[in-house]
């Protein structure tokens, strides 16, 4: 006897899921559990020679920019994790300096680089003078 | 066989590959006039169910894109995976307060814009996300006797969040809103405080049976005409001052034909062939054209497109609708879930349908079940005369045991 009450209960609560998982999934607003919605940043400075000052994304055309990393970084540390809403393939700006301890006049390198969301972790080296980008 | 079915299934994935490889994004500067333009949609929709002035209608509709990097966000910065929403819902009910005049309210609801996350209520409101809310009100009023129909209420326009990345909006919770109509003639304006920001004269001329007019005949095939003033340099309204919109039907209520011009500079804006296979217009194929914004997309050239709508559901590629009420969305397959019934007098259709939809209600006398005829060898049970009885009817047999021993033997 308890045992129709129940499975009548079971019954109806997954009739009511069914009823609200099917909205749920056919909107696809459960995506985020399962699609990355933003980026969490962190910089690591493998250079060895240069300071890294910034990283910034900017424009296409260089009218505006936004900051990302904004604390430096020198040789052989890493930056904090930042998260921002960045997904896509952007332009960023990094701004280093030709020396271990900051100093000495700001130098600006381009790249466009792809940020599939999640924790992504950038390594910065550097090979005959230029700045390598390489996601871990 | 089995080719026919690999060929089906390569056609298959080759479409889904390119309406995704080759999606576009929806430009930033495309969201600041959408605001403008859905108010106008919702006005538009509402001349339409005004029609009649009475009656009822619903309507419910959400965009489906089920990948981030289907409609993305173009900005200065470039291409951000996420996703552009539209989700609207609309009714309208009206009741008889005297043998002719009928009183009712309608409201219409959108909230639409861009988000990082695909959501059904709460968005991620993220720094380049976009959304907005337009709810439209009002109460009507109808003579029948005069075909009188009189409506007014408030528009409420509200940009919930804006990222930094799109251009300044305004919006207004002070828009108003009033619609007169006397037969096939109605008039229509949209005000913010005391401006008036757009006036529609509509001659919606052609004779509709659900209406009271004709199923066919000469005067189905008169045109519906609007013409509308735009106050451009409030609005930001991507049309040009004056904007004149032609429907007509080409064949049996079946076949349509649709086009609209902007005065006095810009010229042709869209054109659309439309077959809906019943006049109830729950059903539609249609073929559209539509020349695009040159301060928003680089160019004005004109963008082909169609649409196959069923009662449930509506799929479309770069037609005309899409891109004026999806922030120019293009270059891949439209699901939208949507769902609209307007009825009158017990005639049920989707807006804009001149005759009811072929779901009729079959009205079937009832029969008197008391009186049967005679000698259909009913046998009337007696509980109280001990007796056991035998009841034969259509197979199903029947037995009564004697009263007092709780029907055991």
């Amino acid at each position: 006897m308890i045992s129709h009450v129940v499975m009548k209960w079971v019954r109806h609560l997954a009739v009511c899921c069914g009823l609200l998982v099917l909205p749920l999934v056919l909107t696809g607003c459960l995506s985020y559990l399962f699609v990355e919605t933003v980026t969490r940043l962190q910089l690591e400075n493998a250079t060895g020679e240069y300071s890294i000052l910034s990283l910034d994304v900017v424009a296409l055309d260089g009218s505006v920019s936004s900051p990302w990393i904004t604390e430096t970084v020198l040789p052989g540390e890493r930056s904090r994790v930042v998260e921002r809403d960045w997904i896509g393939e952007f332009k960023i700006r990094v701004k280093y300096t030709e020396s271990k301890d900051a100093s000495g006049d700001t130098l600006e390198d381009y790249r466009v680089l792809d940020f599939e969301g999640g924790s992504m972790f950038l390594k910065v080296e550097a090979d005959d003078g230029k700045l390598e980008y390489h996601f871990r | 066989m089995l080719m026919r079915k690999n060929f089906g299934r390569a056609l298959c994935l080759f479409s889904l590959a390119a309406s995704f490889a080759f999606a576009d994004a929806v430009p930033v500067a495309a969201f600041p006039e959408a605001g403008a333009h859905a108010r106008d949609q919702q006005l538009r929709e509402i001349r339409d169910v005004m029609r009649g002035g009475r009656g009822g209608f619903v309507d419910l509709g959400m965009n489906y894109t089920p990948l981030a990097s289907q409609l993305p966000l173009k900005s200065p910065y470039g291409e951000h995976e996420g996703y552009a929403f539209r989700q609207h819902v609309a009714g309208f009910g009206s009741g008889a307060v005297t043998e002719q005049s009928q009183v009712g309210a309608l409201l219409w609801f959108e909230r639409s814009g861009w988000d990082g996350e695909d959501f059904l209520f709460y968005p991620q409101y993220n720094s380049f996300s976009r959304v907005s809310t337009l709810t439209t009100w009002g109460l009507t009023y109808t003579h029948i006797a005069s075909d009188v129909t009189v409506a007014a209420g408030m528009q409420h326009y509200n940009v919930e969040h804006l990222g930094s990345v799109y251009p300044e909006e305004k919006d207004s919770l002070l828009y108003s809103w009033a619609h007169l109509r006397w037969s096939h003639f109605s008039l229509q304006g949209n005000f913010n405080r005391t401006d008036v920001r757009m006036l529609r004269l509509s001659l919606d001329l052609e004779s509709r049976l659900v209406y009271g007019g004709r199923s066919q005949g000469i005067l189905t095939y008169l045109p519906n005409i609007d013409f509308t003033v735009y106050n451009r340099s409030a609005d930001k309204f991507s049309a040009d001052t004056y904007r004149m919109h032609w429907e007509q039907n080409l064949y049996g209520q079946l076949l349509y034909a649709e086009v609209s011009f902007d005065f006095p500079d810009d010229g042709f804006h869209s054109a659309a062939l439309k077959y809906y296979p019943d006049p109830s217009r729950m059903v539609a194929f249609e073929a559209t054209c539509i020349r695009r914004n040159k301060k928003i997309d680089g160019t004005d050239d004109l963008l082909w497109g169609g649409a196959i709508e069923f009662p449930f559901v509506r799929f479309a590629y770069n037609s005309a609708y899409d891109y004026e009420n999806f922030f120019h969305a293009k270059g891949t397959f439209i699901v939208e879930f949507q769902f609209n019934l307007a009825s009158i007098d017990g005639f049920l259709f989707a807006r804009g349908g001149t005759r009811s939809a072929p779901l009729e209600t079959i009205n079937v006398d009832k029969k008197n079940k008391d009186k049967l005829p005679e000698g259909d060898g009913l046998i009337h049970l007696n509980p109280s005369d001990g007796k056991t009885k035998t009841l034969e009817a259509t197979g199903i047999r029947y037995e009564k045991s004697g009263t007092g021993n709780g029907g055991k033997q």
